[in-house]
């Protein structure tokens, strides 16, 4: 599937989210190092010296990024700058909500990926098309209808599995498998259910399998959850099955308080795990096929509070594989108080062209469907 | 109506779900040095909870026993005190145990377990030192405070469920007295009951109700050094103060005013603050809503736990009441 | 029919009529209303007693944070407590009803304090009249934020508070998207509301929440004439909620809706219309018209038994109360509604003013291994009295039963539930291929959990 060409020229590949939940603080990811209105807002949280890497004479990546910095050095690593939505909100949970449906001035029940899935496989034929690591459906992911598997840990996903009693478990499973066969229609159970749960159970039994299918030599720290989370997506994309949309996610971000110690953990835990699944990547030839997005529901206070950062707007979002033409993207907004939006930074790149992009040159399927508009596209995927 | 026996000193604290703040404080203590630990309780699912500690300038120091289950973790703790050496004891209701750590906050050990028999706990909840540094942990599922000598060794217990004299119903907070007296917050009884140090029920004080004296579910009791006696009126969201005799002598009701955290994060956020003035309920704002503890030090200082508010008020003795 | 027949028969009505009106019950408690009688236990149903829970203070206690619950994750801990133990099933059934039918999301209001007033709203006049509701509803200051009514003012109506009423929670439209009323009635409806609002509160950000209040700023309303749907006027809100309500198409509206959540997912036209009178006759009283639903021979039928697929807070709830174990607030019952969200339905959290789509589309891939897994673990605590009791009444009935009469007599221990024959006719085989004497076999109280995990695992379980 991965070598097909899409009609615009672009080879299908998967996606994979990584959500950077809680508010990732832009400027102290890319940091305009050069930029006295930096310090100057930021008395306590700036970062200079060792605590940056500069990418030029006015950005710096936080020293915390060493990963992402070889990968934009490779040319891997498109760089989104003054990303966001107009009218910003800077509730967590609307902001969020707004990045998952694509939906600024208006509540959906609907999910941009949800709907992407249901593009890419119009009659849920495989309820593996969308993996999500994780407890709980992000609404990215959600669209009554489509079917994803939340996954915590593939060794122990299914039915029954860490449940007391069950001694019988296989016994257990061989009787669902039998109640769980198609039948007529108008029968009861209905024949939906009774699908549904069929494609559960193969689901399982596929997701479940994948690990043993997988091998390499790349470590992933153990006490990392990202890191583990991205090694159970390499581990489903060996086995094959289909997927398209995989999604993860890290946090918290929300570093009001404590945030040079926390955002740096973050970082150093979202550097070690991307490294080690770009490494895996390639042992397992899938870098090519492969594009990966991050993004935050927003960024935080141009100024900080003291001890760390408050709800912002505006912020970075990355997109990052082989295939993508790696750079800066958009423009680093000002710092001054003119250029400012109520104490944050102005966006100037409406993350809808990015899902554009992703949703035709990487999903191949139509963005108009699901942002109910036509954006358009950056370039930024080379094949 | 102003206040008699105390001025409004000023407050800490700021709603934070980490670090610099506090989410939810149910208890709080000074160290040796006049530092303040605050045990900030959130709802366990939320995993705010913590100690953290700051200076009475609102100097945010560290933090420590942010939640879990494993050693060195919280989960649902309740209470906490400090012994002579400022080491903090916790105890925490989900694990059925106390933890102790450092005044730097490294994890010493821990004991406690559930149960009924003696020394086990079924949701330990106030707890204090006496002068011999024994500890009184109120044992409230158990209707009973159980005394534990400073290594953890089981001493002795009473007590017992119901609602007649030196009987419990749910009770929650403790404090001892100059003579290690027991006072305790019988917290469903709505009333305060006084024990001797052995145990010995001596009197009760308070009724259900709203008015002078009365309670409604009060939680923490404080017995301050110069013999003051103030009551947390939880869901009459009051603070009660009694002097000798039992007399009800002063109500607080909160009269904060914006603490240095929230000052510097409403300077940042201009959009909030003019929300904020759009809103315009600055008296409500002062007002504590369920305070859980009280807090006092040798200078006169009053400081109480404000758990819905996020912060700690605090006040100052400008008179002496005749002890209780 | 024999005595014992026709005593089987008034069971499994009663189990019925209990999963629907509430969360299903154990079978002591279908016991203790069989010898009430159905009409009796309808009407104490229907008649919960108004009251503060006694146990108010030790939710408050234990989940602290929950007392000025900031987001929808603090104010968890207080409804789950309350679908967990409640006995008045039919008060939360019904704030479940309302709550996705006057929907209020808890996201975009961030205020899980609101969230938690708004669910009590629905307790307190759920089952009265429906003018009453929808008049205090439209004065609720969350449903005045969430629907825009603050951005609504004299001379510049916001008409998504005016639509959604006319629309979403009373006369409806048709399949074709049509309403039998006209955007006109859209404008003037939004015209009556200007002025109603919410008061402005401090944001959460630096004291936490502060409780919402609604204000009716006269200087912002439009006291211009009105037309809508037919009439004139200096109409109000109050006004058109009055028009409205007289309107056969909201009795029908309701009366549908009231069908779907209590009845069946198959709409039964002549019912529906049957109740649409009820409707029409009491001015809208909800509790007549339950009260003629549940005791009308359509609902207690066969033909609507199990025609409904349950909720995620239905099984979630439903499974959880058989264990009976909750007995004080604790960290276990404060997670419950997690499990509802693993399944798609977050409570206090709805995900648009369309509340959620009920029927098949709970059920997917992924919903279904959640399903399927949380009820099998809540039917595996056998250190609970409530499945300690049902392996109890599974043991009474001998050792000797052979597979089939095993399956009927865990399905009647679990609250006189049944299955399809296709899926009995597997657990019966499996009965007999793991019964006693064959190799491997479980002894007898895990032999009963297991077929008690069995029976919450097939698809019939999954509907009420």
């Amino acid at each position: 599937m991965a070598n097909n060409t899409n009609g615009n020229g672009h080879k299908q590949k998967n996606l994979v989210v990584i959500q950077l939940s809680g508010g990732n603080d832009y400027l102290n990811t890319l940091v305009p190092y050069q930029d006295g209105l930096y310090y100057d807002f930021r008395p306590n949280m700036g970062l200079k010296g060792d605590d940056v890497i500069p990418v030029d004479d006015k950005l710096a990546f936080n020293s915390h990024m060493g990963t992402f910095k070889n990968l934009f050095d490779q040319d891997k690593m498109a760089v989104m700058m003054g990303i966001g939505y107009p009218e910003p909100n800077r509730s967590h949970f609307r902001s969020m909500d707004i990045w998952h449906t694509a939906e600024p001035f208006t509540t959906s029940a609907v999910g941009w990926l949800g709907k992407a899935n249901s593009l890419l496989d119009p009659e849920g034929k495989n309820p593996i098309t969308t993996v999500n690591f994780g407890r709980g459906l992000p609404r990215a992911l959600a669209m009554q209808g489509v079917s994803v598997a939340s996954v915590g840990a593939l060794e122990t996903y299914g039915l029954y599995t860490g449940l007391s009693g069950a001694k019988n478990r296989d016994a257990m499973l061989d009787t669902v498998d039998r109640i769980y066969q198609p039948m007529a229609d108008g029968g009861f159970p209905s024949r939906r259910i009774l699908e549904t749960g069929r494609g559960a159970l193969d689901g399982a039994d596929l997701l479940r399998e994948a690990p043993q299918a997988y091998s390499s030599d790349v470590e992933y720290p153990e006490d990392n959850p990202i890191a583990q989370s991205l090694k159970g997506i390499a581990q489903v994309m060996s086995a094959d099955l289909g997927t398209r949309i995989h999604y993860a996610a890290h946090g918290s971000f929300d570093t009001h308080t404590a945030e040079l110690v926390n955002h740096a953990l973050l970082w150093d835990q979202l550097s070690t795990a991307v490294q080690c699944f770009t490494d895996d990547l390639k042992q397992l030839g899938k870098s090519e096929e492969t594009v990966i997005w991050m993004f935050s529901e927003f960024g935080r206070r141009i100024a900080d509070n003291g001890a760390g950062t408050d709800h912002g707007s505006g912020g970075a979002a990355f997109v990052i594989g082989d295939s993508v033409k790696g750079g800066l993207y958009g423009e680093y907004p000002k710092l001054d108080l003119a250029d400012q939006l109520e104490g944050d930074v102005r966006f100037n790149t409406d993350f809808r062209q990015i899902y554009a992009t992703l949703l035709e040159d990487v999903l191949d399927v139509e963005s108009e469907p699901v942002l109910k508009k036509k954006f358009d596209k950056l370039d930024l995927i080379k094949n | 109506m102003g206040l008699e026996n105390f001025a409004y000193s000023h407050t800490i604290g700021i709603a934070s779900f980490l670090g610099r703040g506090f989410m939810n404080p149910v208890d709080m203590r000074l160290d040796s040095k006049g530092n303040l630990f605050v045990l900030s309780r959130s709802n366990a699912a939320n995993m705010n909870v913590r100690i953290s500690v700051q200076t009475m300038e609102s100097d945010y120091m560290y933090e420590f026993g942010l939640w879990g289950t494993d050693p060195g973790q919280t989960t649902q703790p309740t209470a906490i005190v400090l012994d002579v050496d400022d080491r903090v004891l916790v105890t925490d209701e989900f694990m059925h145990n106390v933890s102790i750590f450092d005044s730097e906050g490294k994890f010493i050990e821990r004991w406690g377990e559930f149960g009924s028999g003696d020394g086990q706990f079924n949701r330990p909840s106030g707890m204090a030192m006496d002068s011999e540094g024994n500890i009184q942990i109120v044992d409230h599922l158990n209707a009973r405070v159980q005394k534990f000598s400073p290594d953890g060794r089981f001493i002795s217990s009473f007590g017992t469920f119901g609602s007649g004299d030196g009987e419990f119903n749910f009770p929650w907070g403790i404090s001892l007295d100059a003579e290690d007296g027991i006072w305790i917050a019988d917290w469903r009884n709505d009333r305060v009951q006084r024990f001797t140090p052995d145990g010995e029920f001596v009197s009760s004080l308070g009724t259900s109700g709203s008015g002078d004296g009365e309670f409604d579910r009060p939680s923490g009791v404080h017995v301050a050094a110069d013999g003051t006696l103030y009551v947390a009126d939880w869901r009459n969201d009051r603070v009660q103060v009694f002097g000798a005799g039992g007399a009800h002598s002063e109500t607080l009701m909160g009269d904060a005013t914006l603490s240095k955290w929230c000052q510097e994060f409403l300077d940042v956020n201009p959009e909030q603050a003019s929300w904020r003035e759009g809103a315009g309920l600055f008296e409500q704002e002062k007002k504590f809503w369920r305070p859980s503890a009280i807090e006092t030090n040798d200078d006169g200082l009053v400081l109480i736990a404000d758990s819905c508010r996020h912060r700690i008020q605090i006040y100052q003795r400008t008179a002496v009441l005749a002890s209780v | 029919m024999t005595t014992v027949g026709r005593n089987q028969q008034e069971v499994a009505v009663m189990a019925h009529l209990l999963r629907r009106a509430g969360f299903g019950a154990t079978r002591d408690q279908i016991d203790q209303y069989v010898a009430k009688g159905y009409e009796e236990t309808v009407e104490d149903l229907l008649n919960p007693v108004a009251a503060r829970p006694e146990d108010q203070d030790l939710m408050d206690r234990y989940f602290i944070a929950s007392v000025e619950a900031r987001t929808v994750t603090h104010a968890d801990p207080q409804w789950s407590w309350r679908l967990a133990t409640t006995e008045k099933p039919l008060e939360e059934k019904i704030a479940l009803f309302w709550h996705s039918l006057l929907a209020v999301g808890g996201i975009k209001l961030d205020h899980g304090l609101e969230m938690l007033t708004e669910i009590d709203l629905f307790r307190r006049l759920g089952l009265g009249s429906f003018r009453t509701l929808l008049f205090e509803i439209s004065r609720n200051p969350g449903m005045m934020y969430w629907l825009d009514n603050q951005n609504s003012h004299k001379g510049a109506p916001n008409e998504n508070y005016g639509r959604e009423l006319l629309e979403l929670f009373s006369m409806g439209i048709d399949d074709l998207g049509e309403g039998s009323y006209s955007e006109d009635d859209v404008k003037a409806a939004a015209r009556a509301f200007t002025g109603w609002a919410s008061k402005p509160t401090p944001p959460p950000f630096f004291l936490g929440p502060f409780p919402m209040e609604f204000r009716f700023d006269a200087t912002d309303h439009d006291n211009d004439n009105k037309l809508f749907l037919g009439e004139s006027g200096n109409f109000d809100g109050g006004d058109i909620i009055d028009i409205i309500v007289t309107k056969r198409a909201t009795a029908r509206f309701v009366a549908l809706r009231l069908y779907l959540f209590f009845v069946s997912d198959e709409p039964d036209d002549a019912e529906i219309e049957r109740l649409t009178d009820i409707f029409q006759e009491t001015d809208g009283d909800i509790r007549a018209i339950l009260r003629s639903l549940f005791n009308s021979d359509h609902f207690k039928s066969e033909n609507v038994r199990f025609r409904k697929v349950k909720s995620p807070a239905e099984l979630v709830f439903g499974a959880a109360r058989l264990t009976d174990r909750f007995d004080i607030p604790d960290m276990d019952s404060s997670t419950l509604a997690n499990q509802a969200m693993f399944m798609g339905q977050h409570l206090l959290n709805p995900p648009g003013v369309e509340g959620w789509h009920e029927g098949e589309e709970w059920v997917d891939s992924g919903s279904l291994i959640e399903r399927i897994n949380f009820a099998a673990s809540e039917l595996g605590r056998t250190d609970s009295t409530g499945i300690h009791r049902m392996i109890a009444l599974v043991e009474n009935a001998g050792d000797g039963i052979g597979p089939e009469e095993f399956v009927e007599v865990c399905l009647d221990a679990m609250g006189s539930i049944d299955l399809g024959s296709g899926s009995k006719a597997v657990l019966v085989e499996h009965a007999a291929q793991n019964g006693p004497g064959t190799p491997g076999a479980l002894d007898g109280a895990e032999r009963i959990v297991e077929m008690f995990q069995l029976i919450v695992s097939t698809p019939d379980y999954q509907y009420c």
